[in-house]
């Protein structure tokens, strides 16, 4: 029924269902959006997958391990479950970097809850920061993910006052359905859109041709946003019902019924923006996100809920970018409905402000200064006392322009981030034991947890050409970097104790080498991307086990003269890792090689688009590294949308 | 008189159903009063995350037992221990034997597995007094004074019964 509900609500709002039809010239430079709510320019350590390149993946584009495998400096990991699946960037899992939507910063994160909670459908543009340089958000030791939404305009085609879209799509190794109805319009004053998704999926079919249990779910989503004049207002939910078990990135067997749950995750958001003048925002946003998980065994039922409640004001001029942000985090759990002693509700309140400069020193050689000052204060309602630190962040950027075509660039940036409350007040039982042999394991606080601060030095080239060979634009980057971490919180697991706590590493280092080839020509575009990554837990000298295997990756796409029509390849070789560490606890084990090829063709038409993908061409049998799971079989997906007035 | 003792005792054995000599494979752990159960072996990925294989080779004078402790695949942390104990014994009456298993290795895959292992030894017993029954293939071990209870301690005057089978 709610499958229904869902897409059935957008079309009562649709006022054009029989608006006209019109075809658009489609050349595929001219459907790249414009990045509105981006605060990025021109800069190496940002990563902007647009809308051209999200399009590619328009059938079958349901989860965020689907987008980030288009950037050389972001991954997922934990395996194959999009409920398990946790963006990673540069080697730094996702509760070491910031994750946001439109700005509104998903704070909850942690251990095995993980999953962006995110509707794709409506997404503009994925913004991978790659290091603390030259961005403004704070609250990560290295970069982070912003995921952008489309506004009313994105769909709109010109002089149109409104349109909807009717999409459905299906998967073969998941019998995924996705259906997905929006409506759209506006006037001189006001815009807006309403979409809503209701997505179902079976259990995945593996690539070792097993059937991973437990892997089934719905979502359903809804996004609403509405600009008038200055002001932009956002409505978000998102649900998603499942059975993952209580660590989606295991597969425990059917009958283990103290590791599997069924599981409630819901998300929702409030954005409000006041749009000061074309460079400046203010913006103030409520994040709440609700996780139930009933375990099958105990039949308790844990609920966990975190609202992020926060401002962010921007001052831009030509030179100078100056900003304050402040957001506050309040955490609150149970069991059956019950308080867990010892689990108090807390709040961690986090502030920061910042000043970055852009300055030419001469034609060639640029300098880009800045200081941001991040803080937060952790209170909980029980006698433990207030935790609280603070930094001075410092950062500079050169760039030097050998000439027209060659750039060099080198810059020294510094991170920080609170530790998150779940980090310091952990709850409940971690592993469960056997009775006999193995003792139940408990999360235990860390009320000395301390925040992590970084110390990230890059350098690297880019060289470009307009007229390569005559025809298309050619550029290479490569990039070298360092990351130097203090304090990095780690999960440790004292087994003859009984207990999990998270603690500070002292010191971890991460290096790793990115280098990007690029080659667009009027009817075809080649990208090929390395990277390369490597981390050590110096304290023990151990590696830091989840960093991505070498890989490199080959995105090809053709353009069909104006027939609306791209064909593309999407290829990822993997190399061997065997950076882990069989001395230890941890289970990350070993990984081969492996290389995997996915095809994809979009046909746009003037009232339809069609999307045909296969991903896993030649059903290889392949472990990501990081990932105790086989990823998908040979998935073969079609996406249909029906389009009044929309792009 | 030492010979004469032996004779004694060698007589006094071939009286009683001694353990075929050879090697066994446990089947399961069982309290005796409050009949919970451990279960041994089996598909790796059956329903709890650590897998004991635990074997017992039975000569002539000495009783060796080997446990391999593994955990599953789907577990969220990685065990691979080895331990061993190992001790003489005689038999004294009909389905008694008087011995002992002293641990003699215990070796992970980390130090701190190896720690806890050591904080929960399998099958350790001190010298003192066994009962055992054999039937067909199946072998029963038990010691109600045993020193490695293992969780057998919810009831009173309780204790562990090792089911064996004969490889």
């Amino acid at each position: 029924m709610i499958k229904l509900v869902f897409p059935v609500l957008s079309v009562l709002f649709s006022s054009s269902v029989y608006a006209n039809f019109e075809l658009e010239g489609i050349l595929h430079k001219q459907d790249i959006l414009p990045i509105e709510d981006s605060v990025v320019e021109e800069n190496e350590s940002v990563e902007t997958i647009d809308s051209t390149e999200l399009e590619g993946l328009s059938a079958g584009s349901s989860s965020v391990d689907d987008i980030l495998r288009l950037s050389a400096a972001a991954t997922t990991s934990r395996g194959p479950r999009s409920s398990g699946e946790a963006p990673q960037v540069r080697g730094l899992d996702t509760n070491k970097i910031f994750v946001m939507v439109d700005g509104s910063r998903q704070n909850f994160q942690q251990g095995h809850t993980s999953m962006i909670a995110l509707d794709t459908e409506n997404l503009k543009a994925v913004e991978v920061y790659k290091s603390p340089i030259g961005s403004t958000h704070t609250g990560s030791i290295g970069g982070g993910v912003n995921f952008v939404t489309k506004k009313a305009q994105d769909f709109l085609r010109p002089g149109k006052k409104s349109g909807s879209e009717f999409k459905t799509q299906v998967s073969s190794v998941n019998q995924e359905t996705v259906l997905n109805a929006k409506n759209i319009f506006r006037t001189a004053q006001y815009s807006g859109f309403i979409s809503a998704t209701n997505s179902t999926a079976n259990d995945i079919l593996l690539s070792d041709k097993t059937t991973l249990d437990n892997s089934s779910y719905e979502d359903n989503a809804l996004l609403a946003k509405f600009d008038y004049r200055k002001w932009g207002l956002k409505l978000e939910y998102f649900q998603r019902e499942d059975d993952a078990p209580t660590n989606p990135a295991n597969n425990p067997p059917s009958d283990a019924y103290d590791y599997l749950s069924d599981n409630v995750t819901r998300r929702t958001n409030i954005t409000l923006d006041y749009q000061v003048d074309k460079k400046n925002k203010l913006s103030a946003y409520r994040n709440f996100y609700l996780s139930e998980k009933k375990n099958r065994g105990t039949e308790e039922v844990k609920t966990r809920e975190i609202e992020t409640i926060g401002t962010r004001f921007q001052y831009k001029d030509k030179k100078h970018t100056f900003g304050l942000e402040t957001y506050r985090d309040s955490l609150d759990s149970d069991i059956d409905g019950q308080k867990v002693d010892g689990y108090p509700s807390a709040t961690n309140q986090n502030y920061s402000l910042y000043a970055l400069g852009t300055y030419s020193l001469s034609k060639k050689l640029k300098v880009y200064p800045g200081l941001k000052y991040a803080g937060y204060q952790m209170k909980t309602e029980d006698s433990i006392p207030n935790k609280n630190g603070s930094s001075l962040s410092k950062e500079f950027k050169s760039t030097y322009a050998l000439n027209n075509n060659v750039n060099l660039h080198a810059s020294y940036s510094e991170g920080f981030k609170s530790p998150s409350l779940v980090e310091v007040f952990p709850s409940g039982i971690h592993i469960k034991g056997d009775g006999w042999f193995m003792d139940d394991n408990f999360f235990i606080p860390n009320e000395d947890l301390t925040h992590e601060t970084s110390k990230v030095r890059e350098a690297g080239i880019t060289i470009n050409s307009n007229d390569f060979l005559n025809e298309g634009y050619f550029e290479f980057g490569a990039n070298f970097f360092t990351n130097d971490v203090k304090d990095y919180i780690y999960q440790e697991i004292e087994l003859v104790e009984g207990t999990t706590q998270f603690i500070n590493l002292n010191k971890v280092k991460i290096f790793g080498t990115e280098l990007e080839a690029k080659y667009l020509a009027d009817s075809w575009e080649a990208k090929l991307t390395y990277a390369r990554l490597r981390g050590k837990n110096l304290d023990d000298n151990y590696f830091l086990e989840d960093l991505p295997a070498d890989q490199y990756n080959l995105d090809l796409r053709y353009f069909v003269g104006s027939t609306g029509m791209t064909l593309g390849y999407l290829g990822t070789q993997a190399f061997k890792n065997d950076r882990v560490n069989p001395q230890t606890i941890q289970k990350t084990e070993g990984t081969e090689d492996y290389i995997v090829h996915n095809i994809f063709m979009n046909q746009k038409l003037d009232d339809f688009d069609i999307s045909f993908r296969i991903d896993n061409v030649s059903n290889t049998k392949y472990k990501k590294h990081a990932s105790h799971l086989y990823e998908s079989a040979q998935d073969i997906k079609f996406g249909l949308k029906y389009k009044i007035n929309t792009y | 008189m030492k010979i004469f003792a032996m004779i004694l005792l060698g007589a006094s054995v071939s009286a009683f159903a001694t353990i075929p000599q050879g090697k066994y494979k446990a089947d399961k752990i069982v309290c005796a009063k409050s009949g919970k159960v451990l279960k041994m072996g089996g598909d790796p990925s059956a329903r709890k995350p650590v897998k004991y294989d635990m074997f017992l080779d039975v000569t002539a004078t000495e009783l060796i037992m080997t446990v391999d402790v593994v955990s599953a695949g789907w577990g969220d942390f990685r065990m691979k221990c080895k331990q061993v104990n190992r001790g003489a014994y005689v038999y004294t009456k009909e389905n008694t034997y008087e011995g002992e298993l002293k641990n003699t290795v215990a070796k992970c895959n980390s130090q701190m597995m190896e720690r806890y292992l050591k904080s929960k030894l399998f099958g350790v017993e001190e010298y003192g007094e066994f009962t055992y029954n054999v039937s067909g293939s199946a072998l029963t071990i038990f010691n109600t004074e045993t020193v490695t209870k293992y969780s057998c301690t919810e009831q009173a005057n309780d204790y562990p019964i090792y089911y064996y089978n004969k490889l």
